[in-house]
């Protein structure tokens, strides 16, 4: 059986001569050196300070999930990361930032600190954008009041922390989902500012949508 | 370097412009949120709620539309009569697509007939700074609908797919002018990539979709030759192969292509079981070694004996980087990087299987022969559980 094709192996194929993806190789490995990092720095555990003065305990991988946060550590320059660990906390200037909403950011970023990135090898944002709710990230953003919900997602986008921000859009989307404007406007307690002409016209641009066909 | 305190920092970003909270609106009320967050949000709505609710405040009317870049035609005039032509609600709505999406980058669409064809050039006249044209012609449509937009816009487009065979005739002419293709190229045959010269047709391709069979041997050495360095996906539906030489040889040749990240492998089933045992031993002991850079693959090879299912799996088991895996039999080992596995069997889950799956980190999506279930990997018992009463369904 091996000689079957053994023979044809050495027929002037430049393939049998390549080496073996040494390029991959290494790649993978500074990725898996890369993920190494990612969880010896997230031992580290830095100090959040929220709007109301609370501080909140987070892992440093974790906490750089925050673009501001992630930038704010940067321009420390500091070369030591345990030093960070002993540092005053971050103070998180925006009212959205409340203990709650701080609370609950840090256990979102701890869940998915190590979630694998983007990769760019792969064109997939229209599938991201379309793809549902994990199990745990729906349990997480189900909040009842809607003032904390409405403040974890502003926190998020001020914090910058893109997979939050897309959590909360996508639960409010979900939730609005097919119900009339009335509805809507009542539930996200939305001021409707058009005049009764204005909201008409743009019902009739907008009317076949409710045409049955 | 310390002098710079978290303090001094933080009164710094104090003063950029703060998105969102401002204090005359409520904390639940959505109003609260600045047109930059509003976008963010709304960008998430279905076609139908963007039009639905442009009118619930003048906030959401500025904001509904703007973030809007990807426009899949599929999605959007699904309500077509039994003949394929398009209602006039259909008209209407497109109409007020192209007057309210004014930053459409990305086009998507399936051509099946004439009414298509005019919503293709509506779109193209309409849109004029379009990054990506992804055109799908569907089976049975008429040729002169595809050379008429492939002559007019081929030069545009950046990725195509045409129905199995029948049309490389007509076709011959117009296919020249797809020399802009960058994304995916589609097609049954060989012979309008590569022509008679061996010359490629298309140089820039990403994505390759083909059928392969024993008479193209000659034209996948000047494409493995062009693309080694480059092409990133390749989907190959291989036709029955005389002997197992034929097979190894077109391996080694696609395992020159080193920049591939996604391969996809149908084999039209192989009879003869001594062949299928040469490519089962070659599988095992060669390729995946050359093949350890793909990072979603699929093979669907019809095996009958077990041994060789188990070989392939711990085979492929070698390809540490794989994210998908698009496969068809018993899971046994693990992969570090699996998000989504695939498996296609007529076996029994077993508990030790489940175990095993449990075990995967990342994965986020098991598909069971037909029967899909998102599985969540949470580090919670409960949904585990939850896992394993919805394997007893499908059982």
């Amino acid at each position: 059986m091996n000689g079957e094709y053994s023979l044809d192996t050495t027929e002037g194929m430049a393939a049998s001569g390549d080496p073996p993806t040494n390029n991959a190789v290494d790649d993978y490995d500074a990725e898996e050196a890369l993920e190494r990092q990612r969880e010896e720095e997230n031992k580290i555990k830095i100090k959040l300070k929220s709007f109301e003065g609370g501080v909140y305990e987070c892992g440093l991988t974790a906490a750089k999930m925050s673009v501001m946060v992630a930038n704010m550590l940067d321009a420390l320059q500091e070369t030591d990361l345990t030093k960070i660990a002993t540092r005053e906390p971050i103070p998180l200037q925006n009212d959205a930032v409340t203990n709650k909403a701080l609370e609950k950011i840090v256990e979102w970023v701890d869940h998915h600190w190590d979630d694998p990135p983007i990769d760019p090898d792969f064109d997939d944002e229209k599938e991201r954008r379309n793809e549902e709710l994990s199990h745990w990230d729906k349990q997480f953003i189900d909040i009842a009041d809607q003032g904390e919900l409405f403040d974890i997602i502003a926190a998020a986008n001020f914090m910058d922390i893109k997979g939050l921000v897309e959590v909360g859009a996508k639960h409010i989307c979900n939730k609005i989902k097919g119900k009339s404007c009335t509805e809507v406007r009542e539930m996200l307690k939305i001021h409707n500012d058009f005049t009764p002409e204005e909201e008409a016209a743009i019902h009739k641009e907008n009317e076949w949508i409710y045409a049955k066909d | 370097m310390d002098s710079r305190s978290c303090g001094q920092l933080s009164a710094d970003m104090a003063k950029m412009p703060m998105n969102g909270t401002q204090e005359e609106y409520p904390k639940d009320s959505f109003d609260r949120f600045g047109d930059d967050l509003c976008e963010v949000i709304l960008s998430y709505l279905s076609f139908e709620d963007c039009f639905r609710f442009e009118c619930l405040s003048k906030q959401w009317q500025r904001s509904v539309f703007t973030s809007r870049h990807i426009f899949s035609v599929s999605d959007i005039m699904p309500k077509k009569s039994q003949f394929n032509e398009i209602t006039d609600n259909g008209w209407k709505a497109l109409e007020s697509v192209v007057k309210k999406w004014t930053h459409i980058t990305d086009i998507h669409i399936d051509i099946d007939s004439q009414d298509m064809e005019r919503v293709f050039e509506i779109l193209m006249n309409s849109y004029k700074h379009l990054k990506t044209i992804d055109v799908r012609f569907k089976p049975r449509i008429d040729v002169q609908i595809i050379d008429r937009i492939v002559c007019k816009y081929g030069s545009l487009l950046t990725a195509i797919s045409l129905p199995p065979s029948g049309c490389e005739d007509v076709l011959e002419l117009s296919l020249t002018k797809l020399r802009q293709l960058s994304g995916e190229y589609c097609d049954e045959m060989w012979s309008t990539i590569v022509t008679e010269n061996n010359e490629l047709l298309f140089k820039n391709l990403t994505q390759f979709r083909v059928l392969y069979s024993l008479s193209d041997w000659h034209r996948l050495t000047p494409f493995v030759d062009h693309y080694k360095n480059s092409l990133k996906s390749l989907s190959i539906r291989i036709d029955r192969l005389e002997t197992s030489a034929a097979y190894i040889l077109l391996f080694k040749q696609l395992s020159r292509m080193k920049a591939l990240r996604e391969l996809n492998i149908q084999m039209i089933p192989i009879i003869n079981p001594k062949t299928l045992e040469t490519v089962v031993d070659y599988h095992c002991k060669d390729l995946v070694n050359r093949w350890s850079h793909l990072k979603r693959y699929q093979l669907v090879l019809c095996c009958k004996t077990d041994p060789h299912f188990s070989r392939l799996y711990e085979s492929v088991c070698r390809m540490k980087r794989l994210q998908r895996l698009d496969f068809f039999d018993s899971v046994d080992t693990h992969l570090p990087h699996i998000e989504s596995l695939k498996i296609t069997s007529r076996l029994e889950i077993t508990p030790t299987i489940v175990a095993i799956v449990e075990k995967l980190p990342h994965l986020k999506c098991f598909d069971w022969v037909n029967n899909t279930r998102k599985y969540d990997d949470s580090d919670d018992s409960t949904s585990s559980d939850e896992y394993t009463s919805d394997v007893s369904v499908i059982v």
